[in-house]
């Protein structure tokens, strides 16, 4: 009986390994190639580095655990943002309390000194109403087409189209009437 | 494609590869500025956009994957534990319950000091190990423990801190590889550092330095006790010694 057992144990076990160390390859070069774009990505919506760095840990923590639902590494991306974008609803859940918004307040206050494009930009996205600031970053950050950012969000593709073209509105005419203000600080 | 659907796609999607849109785009000089125009507009953004990511996000990444993986292994090795510790209480019932049954003094002998016999492992793999294990538990944790609470503790050991060594996150006494020593994590230069004291008649095998893929040690005879210390790979380990070594005094 003993022989039986060890030799099955010994066949089954080296398969193991072989697919651990597979999974163990590919997840490696899920974190290498996306960690940066999620990071970044994470950033725009919650604005706090550290936050933005937990959040893209239990991210990865999380794909780890559920790596072997990814099927196809064409979708990995977009599962990919997809989860992220599950554990920021979740830290929402979780922090109801802290849901005011502090940092519209500054921009508010800081408009007048802010001289530089680069600078009023961000300030000018971050504070952009999530509806459109969500799909702007899929494209610009993950590189996503407008058809994946509308299964991404379960939008129709023409409503992601309309979000995209507004929230590029709203930031040009917010930058033209800033400059137009400010017109003497940057002559 | 009409006019209006081509200015709302010029600008939302300007790299729009279909048919319909390239051609539209091409068909008049005001069109392809207008391409060109929100193009540069998506570059600044993009631009604008390009926060520096930390350095060693990969590698904390990796790190805590590797972490959640060990603290799989052992969840799943407890049916194992369970089994055998099931086995070993029946033995350790049964034996003796024989012995008397049979009235042989020397089958009680041996089977209640069998289990006395100890293994001395290596003190930095412990070390290592006891670190891996309990990494979900401790992550979080910040007690912000004051120098009196940590001195409270280290007096078991023989020891006192005179002065402070820095932001303690975490203390408190652990079993390590059953000897009761005393857990500490305090902030170090690159991320947390985890600090053993553990007492000298435990007997392990000394190992002045150990590292494994993710983390290192180095540990060290003082007093009675040896003191370990676990890093990540790039944090100074020697600075955190010679911290704690110029601030604990030992009682011999």
């Amino acid at each position: 009986m003993n022989f039986f057992t060890s030799k099955r144990n010994k066949s089954s076990s080296s398969t193991v390994y072989k697919d651990m160390d597979r999974k163990q390859k590919r997840y490696e070069s899920l974190v290498n190639v996306y960690s940066a774009d999620l990071y970044r990505y994470a950033f725009w919506i919650c604005r706090d580095p550290e936050v933005a760095q937990d959040l893209v840990q239990e991210t990865c923590l999380r794909a780890w655990k559920s790596i072997d639902s990814l099927l196809d590494d064409k979708s990995a991306k977009a599962w990919l943002f997809t989860i992220l974008r599950r554990e920021n609803a979740r830290r929402f859940e979780r922090k109801q309390l802290a849901l005011v918004d502090i940092d519209d307040y500054e921009i508010a206050a800081e408009e007048n000194n802010s001289h530089y494009d680069k600078e009023l930009i961000q300030q000018k996205i971050a504070a952009l109403p999530s509806d459109y600031k969500e799909p702007l970053l899929l494209q610009l950050i993950a590189g996503f087409t407008a058809e994946e950012i509308a299964t991404q969000l379960d939008l129709n593709k023409n409503t992601v189209l309309t979000r995209l073209f507004r929230a590029k509105n709203l930031l040009k005419t917010n930058l033209k009437v800033e400059i137009n203000n400010n017109g003497e600080a940057h002559g | 494609m009409d006019d209006i659907l081509f200015r709302h796609s010029a600008i939302a999607t300007p790299n729009d590869k279909s048919d319909a849109f390239l051609s539209r785009a091409a068909a008049s000089d005001s069109a392809k500025n207008l391409v060109e125009e929100s193009k540069a507009f998506d570059k600044f953004l993009k631009d604008s956009l390009q926060v520096d990511v930390p350095k060693d996000l990969t590698d904390k990444i990796l790190l805590e994957q590797s972490f959640a993986l060990e603290h799989d292994k052992t969840v799943s090795a407890r049916w194992h534990i369970a089994i055998a510790a099931s086995i070993a209480f029946v033995i350790g019932i049964s034996v003796p319950m024989m012995g008397q049954l049979t009235q042989s003094p020397a089958a009680v002998y041996t089977a209640s000091t069998a289990p006395l016999v100890k293994q001395h492992s290596d003190i930095g793999s412990v070390a290592l190990q006891h670190v891996k294990q309990e990494y979900f538990l401790t992550a979080k944790a910040n007690e912000n423990a004051t120098l009196q609470t940590v001195n409270a503790k280290l007096a078991v050991y023989g020891a006192k801190a005179m002065d402070s060594f820095g932001e303690v996150l975490f203390v408190n006494y652990c079993s390590f590889e059953g000897t009761s020593a005393l857990h500490m994590i305090l902030k170090g230069e690159k991320g947390r550092v985890t600090v053993f004291v553990v007492p000298e008649d435990a007997g392990f095998k000394p190992s002045s330095s150990f590292k494994d893929k993710h983390l290192k040690g180095i540990s060290e005879h003082l007093g009675n006790a040896s003191l370990v210390i676990v890093g990540e790979p790039d944090e100074p380990l020697e600075v955190m010694k010679e911290k704690l070594a110029g601030s604990i005094k030992w009682d011999i």
